[in-house]
């Protein structure tokens, strides 16, 4: 054999066996954890990070199922769309994601993300979802389907309006001021619901504006007829002027105000909320049950459990007919953030009735 | 004992394999043992253990149960009952109780408002609430009945807890069968449930709900107003696994449940420990807790009032961290210090037994072998033992003597003497205790005669022992026959004592008995007679010593006849070979002279002995006490001394000691002592006389003498000095220097007028008697270059037949090589005739004591005319000494004596007056002034 010859192959068995040496070491070494192996989860949320509920829930979330899960997440941010296409839309990309990351399940958060997502294109399909934040009572999306499970948001209001007439109980007229759009729309829906089981008599508002919206906030204040007054969601209006909304609240507050929404606690006397957290965990805890085979359907849909009772100490003193102190003792007291008593720029607003 | 103790000992530490072995198992032994103990103590503290844990579950049970009737007593107390407010009461109870897993609350529906059930079920927004079995539980089954407990509410609600809710627990078969019955009373049931997806175990307690209170109803109301339950789901593996590892921590390594009441008992594993040992350990370190582990314990206990069929099994292992090592290690070496201890005292026990054995068959051996008869009696003297000697002694055999009366036997083989105290004393031994207590304190040996079975004699020794055996006495006996023992003692002390040739005391008897009678308090005055034998060692040389001793015999039979005629007190002692000493008591002077001449009469009397006559005399020295000494010695040596003068006196004599003789010794002493120095110191001296041939009145020679002149003692005669130099052996050196000298002289004279004169030397017997004498003589004069004829060798009468048959060889080899040789002194003694005419003698020299006479006595004239017809006749020439007058000289010359000198033709000279003298004479005597003169005095005188 030719002496060139001899050292190629000598050179290729150096290197096979160097190269075997090399694989053998690194196949010696630790695994380092696999983040791959995880199951992937999907979470389609309808908002935005910014949004206090969406943050919270979001956390929760997380803090509970990424440990399990490697969760890939797609906001559909709904609450900058205006029309139905474009919420269609963002339900289809939403699809294409889900598609995309070929998840275990899915978690869908909120109203826009189970009826443009879930309901449109995973009704009874395979795919495990789990869905948190429903407003059950104003959404009509046949839930629950066979692959799905869930924490729905019940209503807050037949135990606000149980506090609130159990303890003044001359009192029968209850107003409900929202503002346009789903929730909206869902939540003036479970306020009829409610003020029909109890058989109470209501008025509702809805403003298309901030400005509206102080001017239907002064009326009913003004409004002998009204003796309680609920405020809805304010998410709707992004141009919200939050300091000279203050001051206008502050000024005219003069009946027992109250929300079932935390973040409108700055603009309410009192507050029964719901936690955005509470959704959050049970998702997470909904799906690591699913994750550790337990079938989805022997998930119960269940209420949410948690409410808290605020009260707004600055509001409260303006209130001439309140609630007794012993309840408004065992309410938590709201924490004013500083912005939210700086003085702000009175404006007088027109107020309007929507039906 | 201590002996004995110490071998056992050494023995026991002689280490063999099945000690350490027997060691080792005894360590182990006790240690298994202390392990055993503490096992059973950790199992009564497993037992105390188990009961606390059976309280501790059913007080949990009790504390659940109570906690359920409190919810449900709740539940029912409310007018308006709100599932709600129910929830978030039982909610904030959960997390106190960490093995309660939920709480809930289940309602009964029948089929008809199933539906509108469900509806409100949702309405209150459990969307997906349906009654229905989800089979959660392996025990559910259809239910087939109208119907439900549909679960409504559930605590804490979370997903995994979700799934209760619209669960039908009348699927569960006995809770659906008891539930009723339980309603009617109020009473709380209890189920084992499995859940079905994920295997774990809960335990269901459920108390009914009423309408309204319960306690207000009897138990048909209740069945009417019954509307649910309220539940606990109880994680009861948790439970009972951390309530027992509570209790026996690592030692728990199993728990399994059993429902005892089934059909088939069923086993439920609750918990079992990973086996297996730890992986640090070593291979016999895990074997070791392998084993250990399998030392474990059972026990079973209730855990259920309501279910007391159902039993916990709980099964711990014993900890090994419990275990007391020390305890266990010290329990091994209790046990191994035991064990040696057990070795010891057996060891001690077979070893003591063994040595006694071995004792007992060595007293067996020595009683058997035994020179000394030994025999053992009881106190009263019956025989027990008799051994073989005592047979062979006594000539009685064991089997007849055996229970005999030893006493009686001794009063039968006594001579009839009964009154010998030895013997009374004997009997004494077997009279009573008194009796020996008083034998006791006195010497225990025994000495008697006794007759044996044939009646003989004998002469036996006993000594005896009293032994105390328990309460009684055994008397051992051990009788020696020492009749030939007494015998041969007699005769060892006559040898030690006696002369074994004369029977005579010998010198240490002699010496005893002297200071015996010397010791006495008024010691009479006896007398010591030193006798010495006159020519004994010529008896001894000639005739042999046997004869010599038979001579002895005879002497010392005659000695003692003689001193026995005395009858006085005495004692005869052969002191030496034939020196005797007689000490008697004074017979006074008169018979002691009498004694002493009768004993030389006596001793000379002639002997005949094997055909010889033999005649000696003696010779006596007397001393006696305490005249001549105080002392043994003292009177010893004055007797010698006397005996030395008897001697001196001419033999055949006795002499009594005088304080002279001492002087005298004194003086042979003093001389002897100088005579070593003399010849260092030069003091002697050759003086010459010359001798004469009286036929031509020519000198032909000179005699040498010897003097001596010492600076101290001054002259000394050669009579004084020469026998002591012949006793002290100088006469050796003497002579040969007198030898020197004289071949010194004749050299000196080859070659002047004096070369033909001969020098005759004296030669003593010690002299003559020294071997190579002649020849060391020959020698010197060769190399003097001198002819031998010139030197005359002189000997005594007395050396010539000192030892006639050896010495006419010397004197024949003497004449050989040429010197003369002459016989000085003869006449003076006993000239065997027939020796003198073998010897070649050239010259004989008539004594002095025969010339004195000469020429008037008879007797020396018959005598020196004899002496010159036997030198004559016999071709020997004759020099006659002493010639002091002139009138010898003639006669000596008339009577053909061929040689002469004395004063009268010289005194001995000294070389160089002899040498003037001789120059004076030089023609011949004859014609000196001296011979003229003194021949011209006779020649007036007549």
């Amino acid at each position: 054999m030719p002496r060139p010859l001899i050292e190629r192959y000598l050179y290729s068995l150096l290197f096979a066996l160097t190269g075997l040496f090399c694989s053998t070491s690194l196949a010696a070494e630790p695994a380092e954890p696999d983040v791959k192996k995880l199951p992937t989860c999907a979470y389609i949320a309808s908002y935005a990070p910014g949004y206090d509920w969406q943050d919270k829930l979001e956390k929760a979330l997380k803090d509970n199922l990424q440990p399990r899960c490697h969760l890939k997440t797609f906001y559909m941010d709904s609450k900058r769309l205006k029309n139905e296409s474009a919420l269609n839309k963002v339900g289809d990309e939403a699809k294409a994601f889900i598609d995309s990351v070929n998840p275990t399940l899915v978690i869908a958060s909120d109203d826009n993300a189970v009826f443009y997502v879930l309901k449109r294109h995973y009704r009874n399909s395979k795919l495990p979802f789990v869905f948190c934040g429903i407003n059950y009572i104003g959404g009509d999306y046949g839930l629950p389907y066979r692959n799905t499970t869930g924490m729905i948001e019940s209503s807050a209001f037949d135990q606000l309006f149980h506090i609130l007439f159990s303890n003044l109980p001359s009192k029968s007229h209850i107003g409900f001021l929202t503002t346009t759009g789903t929730t909206a729309n869902k939540n003036v829906a479970e306020f009829h619901e409610s003020v029909r089981s109890q058989n109470l008599i209501s008025s509702a508002y809805r403003a298309h504006n901030q400005e509206d919206w102080r001017k239907l906030f002064k009326t009913m204040q003004q409004d002998p007829k009204v003796d309680f007054i609920i405020l809805d969601n304010n998410a709707a209006f992004p141009e919200w002027d939050k300091n000279f909304n203050l001051e206008w609240v502050k000024q005219y507050t003069q009946k027992l105000t109250a929300s079932t929404h935390e973040w409108m606690m700055p603009y309410t006397a009192i507050g029964l909320t719901k936690s955005p957290a509470e959704q959050g965990e049970w998702s997470a805890k909904a799906s690591i049950e699913i994750l550790q085979g337990v079938p989805i359907h022997y998930l119960a849909v269940v209420p949410n459990q948690e409410n808290i009772l605020w009260k707004n100490k600055l509001l409260l003193q303006n209130i001439k007919e309140s609630l007794p102190q012993e309840l408004l003792e065992q309410a938590r007291t709201y924490p004013f953030k500083s912005d939210e008593n700086a003085p702000s720029r009175f404006l007088e607003t027109s107020m309007e009735k929507s039906w | 004992m201590v002996n004995n103790f110490r071998e056992v000992t050494s023995e026991l530490f002689k280490l063999k394999p099945w000690m350490l072995v027997g060691g080792l198992l005894c360590f182990l032994f006790f240690m298994l043992w202390q392990l055993y103990y503490q096992f059973q103590q950790a199992e009564q503290v497993f037992v105390k253990q188990t009961q606390t844990l059976e309280k501790s579950f059913l007080l949990e049970e009790q504390r659940t149960t109570t906690l359920l009737k409190a919810l449900a007593h709740y539940y029912s107390g409310q007018i308006i009952k709100s599932d709600k407010d129910f929830s978030l009461f039982a909610q904030s109870l959960v997390p106190n109780h960490p093995f309660i897993d939920s709480i809930g609350l289940a309602k009964i529906v029948n089929n008809e408002n199933k539906s509108r059930f469900e509806q409100y079920q949702k309405k209150l927004g459990f969307k997906s609430f349906e009654i229905r079995s989800k089979r959660l539980f392996h025990e559910s089954t259809v239910n087939l009945t109208d119907d439900y407990l549909a679960i409504t509410r559930i605590t804490p609600l979370s997903p995994k807890h979700s799934i209760y809710i619209g669960e039908d627990l009348f699927s569960l078969n006995t809770l659906h069968k008891e539930f009723f019955a339980l309603s009617r009373e109020n009473q709380i049931g209890l189920y084992w449930l499995n859940q079905s997806y994920n295997g774990k175990r809960v335990v269901l307690l459920n108390h009914p709900i009423y309408r309204i209170n319960p306690n207000d109803l009897n138990a048909e109301q209740r069945q009417q107003e019954i509307q649910g339950i309220i539940f606990l789901l109880f994680n009861i593996d948790p439970l009972l696994i951390q309530k027992s590892k509570n209790v026996f921590g690592d030692q728990l390594s199993r728990l399994e449940m059993v429902l005892e009441r089934n059909p088939v008992r069923n086993y439920w594993n609750v918990y079992q420990q990973k086996n297996g040992a730890s992986k640090n350990g070593s291979y016999f370190e895990n074997k070791f807790q392998q084993l250990i582990k399998l030392l474990s314990f059972k026990g079973k206990i209730q855990i259920s009032q309501f279910r007391p069929e159902i039993r916990l099994v709980i099964n711990a292992h014993w900890n090994l961290k419990s275990i007391e090592t020390g305890s266990v290690l010290l329990a091994g070496f209790s046990g191994l210090m035991i064990y040696l201890v057990i070795i010891l005292l057996f060891s001690m026990f077979f070893g003591h037994a063994r040595s006694l054995m071995k004792m007992q068959s060595r007293l067996k051996e020595i009683l058997h072998t035994s020179h000394d008869a030994v025999i053992i009696t009881n106190s009263k003297g019956i025989i027990q033992s008799w051994n073989p000697r005592a047979e062979e002694l006594f000539g009685f055999q064991r089997e007849e003597m055996i229970g005999q009366s030893l006493p009686e036997l001794f009063m039968h083989l006594s001579e009839d003497n009964l009154a010998d105290p030895v013997e009374q004393k004997l009997l004494m031994l077997f009279d009573s205790k008194p009796s020996r207590e008083h034998l006791e304190n006195q010497a225990k040996l025994l000495e008697l005669y006794l007759l044996n079975r044939d009646k003989q004699r004998i002469l036996i020794e006993i000594s005896y022992s009293i032994l105390s055996v328990e309460d009684s006495e055994e008397i051992s006996l051990f009788i020696q026959d020492i009749t030939y023992q007494r015998q041969a003692e007699t005769e060892i002390k006559h040898l030690a004592y006696y002369d074994s040739l004369t029977k005579l005391e010998n010198r240490v008897l002699f010496k005893r008995n002297f200071e015996k009678s010397l010791n006495k308090p008024n010691p009479q005055p006896f007398s010591l007679f030193f006798i010495d034998l006159d020519g004994f060692k010529e008896v001894n040389d000639t005739l042999g010593h046997s004869i010599g001793d038979e001579l002895l015999k005879v002497i010392a039979k005659r000695i003692t006849n003689t001193i026995k005629g005395a009858h006085r007190p005495y004692n005869i002692c052969r002191f030496g070979g034939d020196e005797f000493i007689i000490m008697i008591e004074s017979p006074g002077e008169k018979l002691s002279r009498i004694l002493l001449e009768r004993l030389l009469q006596k001793i000379k009397r002639t002997i005949r002995l094997d055909g010889n006559e033999l005649e000696v005399s003696a010779s006596i020295g007397v001393a006696t006490y305490p005249e001549h000494g105080q002392d043994m010695d003292t009177l010893l040596r004055h007797a010698d001394t006397a005996m030395y003068e008897a001697k001196k006196l001419g033999k055949n004599t006795f002499s009594t000691y005088q304080n002279e003789m001492t002087e005298h010794l004194s003086q042979r002493l003093l001389i002897e002592k100088h005579l070593r120095q003399a010849l260092k110191n030069n003091e002697f001296f050759l003086v010459y006389q010359p001798q004469m041939d009286l036929a031509s009145g020519r000198v032909i020679g000179v005699e040498a003498l010897i003097r001596w002149q010492s600076p101290e003692l001054g002259f000394i005669r050669p009579d004084q000095f020469i026998a002591i130099a012949e006793e002290s052996k100088l006469i050796i050196e003497i002579g040969d220097w007198v030898a020197d000298t004289c071949i010194h002289q004749l050299k000196e004279w080859i070659n002047t007028d004096f070369a033909n004169l001969h020098i005759a030397i004296n030669v003593s017997s010690v002299q003559f008697a020294f071997p190579g004498f002649i020849d060391s003589v020959r020698h010197k004069m060769d190399l003097a270059g001198l002819p031998a004829g010139l030197l005359e060798i002189e000997l005594t009468e007395r050396t010539v037949m000192d030892n006639p048959d050896e010495n006419v060889q010397r004197f024949n080899d003497i004449r050989h090589q040429g010197f003369g040789l002459s016989v000085d002194d003869f006449g003076t003694g006993y000239s065997s005739l027939s020796y003198l005419k073998l010897f070649p003698l050239s010259i004989l020299k008539i004594d002095k004591s025969f010339v004195d006479g000469l020429p008037t006595d008879e007797n020396d004239i018959s005598i020196a005319n004899a002496i010159l017809n036997l030198a004559h006749s016999l071709n020997i020439k004759v020099v006659a000494e002493g010639v002091e007058t002139i009138e010898q000289l003639l006669f000596l010359k008339h009577a053909k004596c061929n040689y002469a000198q004395g004063y009268f033709i010289s005194k001995p000279l000294k070389t160089e007056e002899l040498e003037i003298w001789l120059k004076e004479h030089s023609d011949s005597f004859y014609q000196s002034e001296l011979f003229l003169n003194a021949q011209a005095g006779l020649d007036n005188t007549l």
